[in-house]
């Protein structure tokens, strides 16, 4: 039985660079399509509040709201970056078994 | 005499390894695999440790193998579909209410619709809670269940909808759905 840390350590880290990269993309992407909606939003708002379509209490109200849908979508990045981590975890136990197997 | 004594010497000599043997038999008991039957199951008496050692790497092995690491539930695509669906409906509410004239827009006039989609943003938050793990995506149904309720008693209250909001509040349904489906998609099929 011959264990070789450094190659163990290298492959690991190549499992785990490569899984949590994909993951940093979507997420990444994600939070600029969070970006963009908000913006289209609080234009839409500012825009009825200064032609006089809704009051400054409806406007309050609607910033709540905006509030709560950002939330949302943090919710679901919070989820997304689980799933990597859930991921590399996993890929990092199988590489650790696949090579104590092959060790024995 | 002096060859008494000596061999009085030398039995006294092997009487002492005698009981240093015992002692060390006490101190370092070896498990007799004769008498656990051990040794029946296994072809060479003698390597029984060797297969005994194999054994427990390989149960080892076998346990290291099954291990998971669970952060969030697995997908579920009745809850996806579910999500779709009550999505649909919230949509077709929307249209209606933007194509209807503002002589319609009493609150009695979409009350059965205000209902009927409580009712399945009730469940789906209900699903959603009764998973462990979830509690990001229960939370989210939460978050929709609670506008459409808010938005609901706004319409009850002053019996009619501020048409310019409508559209507003159609595209942030829209994206909280997205917020629920994204979280969904994220989960692994199992």
């Amino acid at each position: 039985m011959d264990l070789n840390l450094e190659e163990l350590i290298e492959g690991l880290s190549s499992i785990l660079k490569n899984e949590l990269e994909g993951g940093k993309e979507e997420i990444k992407d994600y939070a600029y399509y969070i970006i963009e909606e908000r913006k289209q939003r609080l234009k839409e708002l500012a825009e009825l509040y200064t032609g006089g379509f809704i009051s400054k209490e409806e406007v309050e109200s609607e910033l709540a709201d905006e509030e709560k849908v950002v939330e949302a979508h943090l919710l679901a990045m919070q989820v997304k970056a689980k799933a990597s981590i859930q991921q590399a975890a996993n890929a990092s136990i199988e590489f650790i078994t696949h090579y104590i197997l092959k060790l024995l | 005499m002096y060859n008494d004594s000596y061999q009085g010497f030398d039995q006294s000599t092997k009487d002492f390894e005698v009981e240093t043997n015992k002692v060390k038999e006490i101190r370092s008991p070896k498990v007799n695999l004769h008498f656990w039957g051990i040794s029946s199951f296994f072809p060479f008496g003698r390597f029984a440790y060797s297969y005994l050692l194999i054994v427990f790497v390989v149960v080892g092995i076998l346990s290291f193998t099954s291990c998971r690491v669970r952060l969030i539930p697995n997908r579920d695509e009745a809850v996806i579909s579910q999500a779709l669906q009550v999505a649909k409906s919230i949509d077709l509410f929307y249209l209606n209410l933007i194509d209807a004239d503002s002589s319609e827009l009493a609150y009695a006039n979409f009350s059965d619709s205000y209902q009927s989609i409580e009712l399945e943003l009730r469940s789906l938050w209900l699903q959603s809670e009764a998973k462990p793990l979830n509690s990001e995506a229960t939370r989210i149904s939460r978050i929709i269940l609670d506008l459409w309720v808010k938005y609901k008693e706004q319409h009850q209250k002053n019996n009619t909808y501020n048409l310019h909001l409508a559209p507003i509040h159609r595209d942030r349904f829209h994206e909280l759905f997205v917020a629920f489906l994204n979280a969904e998609k994220a989960k692994t099929i199992q």
